[in-house]
This record gives C-alpha cells, sequence and structure tokens, in this order.
C-alpha cells in the first residue's frame, strides 16, 4: 500500500485554511497544519484582528486537533522582516504602494514555508485561497484560474507563483463558494466560520500602513513639496511615503479640496496634485513580469488587466518591450495606477500573469 | 514513542501514580484541614508525605510547604523574604545568576519595581559562576541570595554548598531553586545550611499542579497568596491530598544512588556521548563545568532547532529547544544568551533531557534519527 502523500496546509485559524486541511483529510491525504508566527507586535493585544494573532494559533491548533493532525506554529519572523516588511518600508520610502501580499505568497507561502514543509517530506502547501490551477497535458504548463467564487477571488495576489511553485501549490476551496465553504465548516462542526474575513494587512491590524512605516522608519520620511501639475509649488507634504495616486483625503492642502494626488515623484520629493481629470492615466510600464497560464508573449495582445486587487478588470493592450519590459494601454482611462502596485492580467478569468506598475506616463505620451 | 524532554515534564512514576490512585476516588475527598474522619484521613496521608520529602532533602518535615508548583514555591520564596518581618530594613538587595529560570527572574524583577536592589551575576561560556564574581556581589545590604541547584537549559551544577556560605558570610539569606535537582543530584538541606529550596513534582516523577517550598528555620513568611492559614500560615489554600501524595511517592522511590551505573539513563548517557565525539560539527555546551548527567545542551550551526524538534517530532521522538513555547514567535533563550551564545546560536541549539529510565537503545534511535533529519533538511536548503 502506497503511503499517503504528506501536505502542509497553511492555517491562520479562519474558516476558509481550516476548511481546506478538513477536505484534504477527508481526501486522504497525510495533512500537517502550520502556522506561519510572523509578527509579533503587540502579543497582548486583545483585540488583535490581525491575521496569525495567538488566539488566531489557538483557533488553528483546535481545528487541527479535532481534524486529529499534527500542528506546529512556527518562528518565522526573521524570514517576514526580511522578505515582507523591509520591502514593505522600503517601498513607501520609495514613493511606490506596495501590496505586500505578493510578497509573502511568493517569498513565505510558497518560498520559506514551502522549505520547512519540504523538511518533514512534503512537497506540497495547501491554502485556503479561492483561485483554480490546472497543468495542461499539452505544453506542460500551469495555469491559474480566479476562484469559482467571483467575489472571493484571491488570484490577483497569487501571479507572482512561478511554475515550480504552482506545482507544489494546492487550493482546496478554488472550485467553491463562500457559502459552500461556511457549509463544510458547519457540516465539520469547525466553529470558526462566526470569525469575518480578514480584509487587513496582517501586520497592520488598525489600517493604518503610513503610521506603520512611521514607526518603523520615521527618521528616513522627509517633508517635501506639494507642486501644481503645471509646476507651482503649493506647500510642504509630510513625505512621500504618506501619499499613494488616486489619494484625496489627508492632504492637509489649502484651496481646492477635490484635488487628488496626481504623480509622487521620489527623485525630487515632490507629491504632484491635481483635478481629477488630470490624474486620469490610460498607459503605463509593468516590469518584473511573471507570466502565468501563457508563455512570455512577444506580440501584442489583448486582454484584461486588474490594476489593484479591488480594482474591476480593464480592457487593455499589452505591448511587449526588448528590455523584457511591458507597456499597457488601456482602453478607458483610470485614476489611481500606483506604481508598485500590481498589474495582473487576465482572459476572462485565466490569469495570464502580471508584473509590478512602474512608470504611468500622462496622457498622450508613450511610454 | 522516545521521550527526552524529562526536564520539561517527567512521565508519572509508578510509585507516584499507584499511591493517587486511592485518592482519586470518591470517598477520598477529605479536607486535610477538617476534624473529622475524613478529614484526618486525608491529613495523615499529607503529612507521610511531608516526611517523605523530608527524608529525602535532609531537613524536618514542619518546614515543608506544598504549593502548585516551583514557580509558587520561587515566588513565595522571593515576595516572603522581601516581606518578611525578620529582613532587616538595609537589607534591600538580591542577588541571581543571569541563567536562573523565569519563575525567579521575573520575581526578582518585580521586586525591583517594589524597591529592591537588583543584582544580576553574569557566568562564563560554560555557564558557571565566578566564586570571585560572587563573594563581590555579596554585599551587605544583600537580604537573599538564589542560585539553582540544577540548570533547566544546561544541566550545570552549581556549588550550592559554596553559594549558601558566601551568602551567610555576609549574613544574607540563601535560595535554591531546585526544581530540575532531585533526579539528578543530592540534596542535603541541612547539610549545605540552605534557608529556602524550591521543588517541583512533575520534573521528578510526580503528577503536574505540585511544588513545596522547604523553609528552614522559624521566621515568618508572608505568602503572595493570601487567604486561609493552612500550612502554618506559609501558604493558604486546601492543601490537594491526591497531588501532595503523588509528590510524596515520587520523592521516596527516587533511587537512593543518583550516580548508580546500573541505571539505563547511564548507559544512554554513554552512547550519546561517544557518538557525539564523531560529531565536532554538533557544539555541546557546558562540558567543561559539572553538569547533569543525561542532560545535552547541543548546537547546531546553520540549523533551525525549530526545525529539528519538528522534525524528530514526526518520529515520535521529543526534545526540546529549550523554550517550551508552542505558539511560535519565541525568542532566543536568555540563559544561553548570558553564557555567550550568539543569537542564531541559541536558535540552533536543542536541549536533550534524558530520565533514570531511558535506554541506550533510545539514545541510538534519537541520534540516528536526528543525523537523518539533519541531512533531509540541510539538503532542502540547498535547493531553495
Amino acid at each position: 500500500m502506497k503511503p499517503r502523500e504528506t501536505i502542509v496546509v497553511a492555517m491562520s485559524g479562519g474558516v476558509d485554511s481550516s476548511v481546506a486541511a478538513a477536505l484534504l483529510v477527508e481526501q486522504g491525504f497525510d495533512v500537517v497544519g502550520m502556522t506561519m508566527r510572523v509578527w509579533t507586535g503587540d502579543s497582548q493585544a486583545k483585540a488583535a484582528k490581525s491575521c496569525c494573532s495567538l488566539e488566531d494559533v489557538n483557533d488553528a491548533r483546535d481545528v487541527a486537533a479535532k481534524l486529529g493532525i499534527p500542528y506546529y506554529a512556527l518562528d518565522m519572523k526573521q524570514d517576514f522582516q526580511e522578505h515582507v516588511i523591509d520591502n514593505f518600508v522600503g517601498e513607501y520610502l520609495a514613493g511606490r504602494t506596495p501590496n505586500p501580499c505578493l510578497r509573502c505568497n511568493a517569498d513565505m507561502k510558497f518560498g520559506a514555508l514551502l522549505d520547512r514543509a519540504q523538511e518533514i517530506g512534503a512537497n506540497k502547501v495547501a491554502t485556503g485561497h479561492y483561485a483554480r490551477t490546472y497543468k495542461d497535458p499539452q505544453t506542460g504548463r500551469w495555469q491559474l484560474r480566479a476562484g469559482l467564487d467571483g467575489g472571493k477571488d484571491q488570484s490577483y495576489a497569487l501571479y507572482v507563483l512561478t511554475q515550480d511553485q504552482l506545482d507544489r501549490a494546492l487550493f482546496p476551496l478554488g472550485d467553491m463558494t463562500k457559502a459552500e465553504t461556511r457549509a463544510h465548516a458547519e457540516r465539520l462542526g469547525l466553529l470558526v466560520d462566526k470569525k469575518p474575513d480578514s480584509q487587513d494587512i496582517c501586520f497592520v491590524p488598525d489600517g493604518n500602513y503610513r503610521g506603520f512605516v512611521e514607526k518603523l522608519a520615521g527618521d528616513q520620511i522627509v517633508p517635501g513639496r506639494f507642486v501644481s501639475v503645471d509646476g507651482k509649488d503649493l506647500g510642504e507634504h509630510r513625505g512621500i511615503a504618506h501619499y499613494t495616486v488616486g489619494q484625496r483625503r489627508g492632504l492637509g492642502l489649502q484651496g481646492d479640496q477635490r484635488q487628488v494626488v496626481v504623480e509622487l515623484r521620489p527623485e525630487t520629493n515632490e507629491v504632484v496634485v491635481g483635478l481629477k481629470h488630470q490624474a486620469m492615466r490610460e498607459r503605463f510600464e509593468v516590469v518584473d513580469l511573471n507570466w502565468v497560464s501563457l508563455a512570455p508573449i512577444e506580440k501584442p495582445l489583448e486582454c484584461q488587466v486588474k490594476i489593484r486587487h479591488r480594482a474591476a478588470p480593464a480592457e487593455a493592450l499589452l505591448t511587449p518591450k526588448e528590455d523584457g519590459t511591458l507597456e499597457v494601454l488601456l482602453e478607458d482611462s483610470n485614476i489611481g495606477i500606483s506604481p508598485g502596485q500590481a498589474a495582473v492580467f487576465y482572459e476572462d478569468d485565466l490569469v495570464l500573469g502580471g508584473g509590478t506598475i512602474e512608470k504611468v506616463q500622462a496622457k498622450g505620451i508613450a511610454v | 514513542m522516545i521521550y527526552l524532554d524529562h526536564n520539561a515534564s517527567a512521565p508519572l512514576s509508578q510509585a507516584a501514580s499507584q499511591a493517587m490512585q486511592k485518592w482519586l476516588t470518591a470517598g477520598a475527598h477529605g479536607n486535610p484541614a477538617s476534624p473529622h474522619g475524613a478529614g484526618r484521613l486525608a491529613r495523615q496521608a499529607v503529612e507521610i508525605a511531608r516526611r517523605q520529602l523530608a527524608t529525602r532533602l535532609d531537613c524536618e518535615a514542619r518546614e515543608i510547604a506544598f504549593t502548585s508548583g516551583a514557580t509558587e514555591a520561587n515566588n513565595l520564596a522571593l515576595w516572603g523574604a522581601w516581606n518578611s518581618p525578620e529582613r532587616a530594613p538595609h537589607r534591600n538587595r538580591i542577588v541571581v545568576p543571569a541563567t536562573e529560570h523565569p519563575a525567579i527572574l521575573e520575581p526578582a524583577r518585580s521586586l525591583q519595581k517594589a524597591g529592591a536592589l537588583l543584582t544580576i551575576l553574569p557566568v562564563n561560556p560554560q555557564g558557571a559562576l565566578d566564586p570571585k564574581a560572587v563573594s563581590q556581589a555579596l554585599t551587605d545590604d544583600v537580604f537573599l541570595f538564589s542560585a539553582m541547584a540544577v540548570n533547566n537549559e544546561t544541566g550545570v551544577f552549581h556549588d550550592v554548598p559554596a553559594l549558601a556560605e558566601a551568602a551567610h558570610t555576609v549574613g544574607a539569606w540563601f535560595h535554591c531553586d531546585a526544581a530540575q535537582a532531585p533526579t539528578r543530584r543530592q540534596l542535603a538541606c541541612r547539610a549545605w545550611d540552605i534557608d529556602f529550596l524550591s521543588l517541583s513534582g512533575h520534573k521528578v516523577g510526580g503528577p503536574q499542579g505540585i511544588g513545596a517550598l522547604v523553609a528552614r528555620n522559624s521566621w515568618t513568611l508572608t505568602p503572595p497568596i493570601q487567604g486561609g492559614s493552612q500550612q502554618a500560615g506559609r501558604r493558604p489554600g486546601t492543601e490537594p491530598t491526591a497531588l501532595i501524595v503523588g509528590m510524596g511517592a515520587a520523592f521516596e522511590a527516587l533511587p537512593p544512588d543518583l550516580g548508580d551505573p546500573s541505571l539505563p539513563m547511564m548507559q544512554a548517557s554513554q552512547y550519546l556521548s561517544q557518538r557525539l565525539k564523531e560529531h565536532p560539527e554538533i557544539l555541546q555546551n557546558s562540558q567543561e563545568t559539572p553538569h547533569a548527567t543525561g542532560v545535552f545542551s547541543l548546537t547546531f550551526p546553520g540549523f533551525n532547532a525549530e526545525s529539528l524538534v519538528i522534525y524528530l517530532d514526526r518520529h515520535q521522538i521529543y526534545v526540546s529547544t529549550g523554550s517550551a513555547c508552542a505558539s511560535g514567535a519565541r525568542e532566543p533563550s536568555h540563559a544561553l544568551l548570558a553564557m555567550g551564545l550568539s543569537p542564531d546560536f541559541a536558535k540552533s541549539t536543542l536541549r536533550i533531557s534524558m530520565g533514570l529510565s531511558t535506554t541506550r537503545d533510545e539514545a541510538e534511535e534519537f541520534f540516528e534519527t536526528l543525523l537523518a533529519g539533519l541531512e533531509q533538511i540541510a539538503s532542502v536548503r540547498k535547493k531553495s
């Protein structure tokens, strides 16, 4: 009799990863539950809504005990600091708007955690992500698709996964709706289904990302000048890390309150503000590309692009450049295309690939 | 299952288990403080247990107060001494080595907040105290010097009689946290002239949830816990008969000679030492200072000790990193840091703590599995 395949499930204590673990147990795998302890922060905080707090560890442990599987809470503070936190802070200081979940998926869940899984002979890590993977038998290429539940789809943040990582990933909830997941939780008697889904960045429970960056690198945030689109000085800003493209609130400007952040210029430490129509953009450059369901393109391609996790897919034309970057031209201009965020390309629910938004061009000017 | 984590908790001994059975059934529930028949039965059992401890520890039964464990005993000793009417007001300093258990260091720090002066003694890279540094630190404003008999992480033995004498020379009291000691070395409260001694039940084959404090001479200890006047006012609260009986039986069942070569642990320990000689890449801490046979503090440079614990656990072999925190995000051991290990080395350190009945075969299976684990983990690192 063949020994059962060992799979590590990344358990957060929430309903999704708990049900994912339960389903794999029912499917006969040798399941091992693990939680990455990544941020001690305020370990005494009772109202800690952050993911993977001590309370979450206890919840995950309880679920594991109920499922009869081993469970380990791993100390991965150092890895997290190196791969996620340092990058997060550095990006804000450089005038970009990061999405740390991308680094966490690439370097932690399917990086450092995958290593820890392999140490105990598990070749795969499963998570509660709503996404689907499929290996094309003809091309041998792993494809990534949005989860069946469009409202819960988490494929956006998984575009970073390499073919090798996709080969070692399992998403048991990909073909389910959230309602089905909750139904499973009820059937299995897993009481975690009364927890609301975590929305915020796991290590910034109060959503105050800027405050977090300030706490860690406040001495590197240097005030600079607000300037208008036509170069007029509009006063002092608190430091480029405090702003993101498209932002309207919290600018502290005199005059027209409809003004938004049009552009961040880290080279001159300026924040350009203007009216909404002056902030609309349609063309930008994407770097650090990762092609997933498709091999890297050599000719222009029409598809949909999401410029933020919560953005609706927008029709776009992708043009590959000789230097390996990509130019994206949106059919409709958009406000809030932020350097540092990910642009993920879709063909309906198929994730073609994605990359990091870098240069955003003013209207009418080619990259 | 190969259990090599006796310093965390030891299996309940046969003797303790049998002795406790009677007291875990209905009808054996009397409160030892009650004057009626049910109470008297319980009282008798408690006093027998107290004498079992006294016999083993070279002290008087009336000097023993049962507590909920060694942690409470430590708190009782430190706070009790601080609040004692017998403490001269000018004596407001407490001295403790840096490698003491948190159950000593934390109350010591709280005492500091309450107005006491705190001296933390450094240790050398072996984890040992320097007698000169000790006598220098023992000034005449010291009310208490506390030093453990056997270190829980490294197994290091302090020279308890000498330290007690040094304390008394300056008129200070001496407390010894002996939670780990009874299965590792002989203790003699009277012969060593120890003022306070903390004990743990579950480290020596008794049940969890019970400990004791030996408090010699008849001064008043003001207990941190307040309530009734049980145990001559030293420690309020109903004496838990079943747990006390178990602890007493465990002490009585300890072998008369802890160095008896016929004890399985002796061969197990010798075997492991021999194997380790063939692997100089595995660093053994505290080798050059007196320490417990059967306790190995091993540093694996470049390896994450947590990974090793998990690998071994997957093979039903149980060891520890010396820091019992199952919720992850652990800090490097303060004791190892005090010995001069880097935080990385501290996080690469395993604690293997055998018990008296650990066998040579178990030591062999442990070591073979450990080597396989090191290979597996190293191969994963190479790939990534």
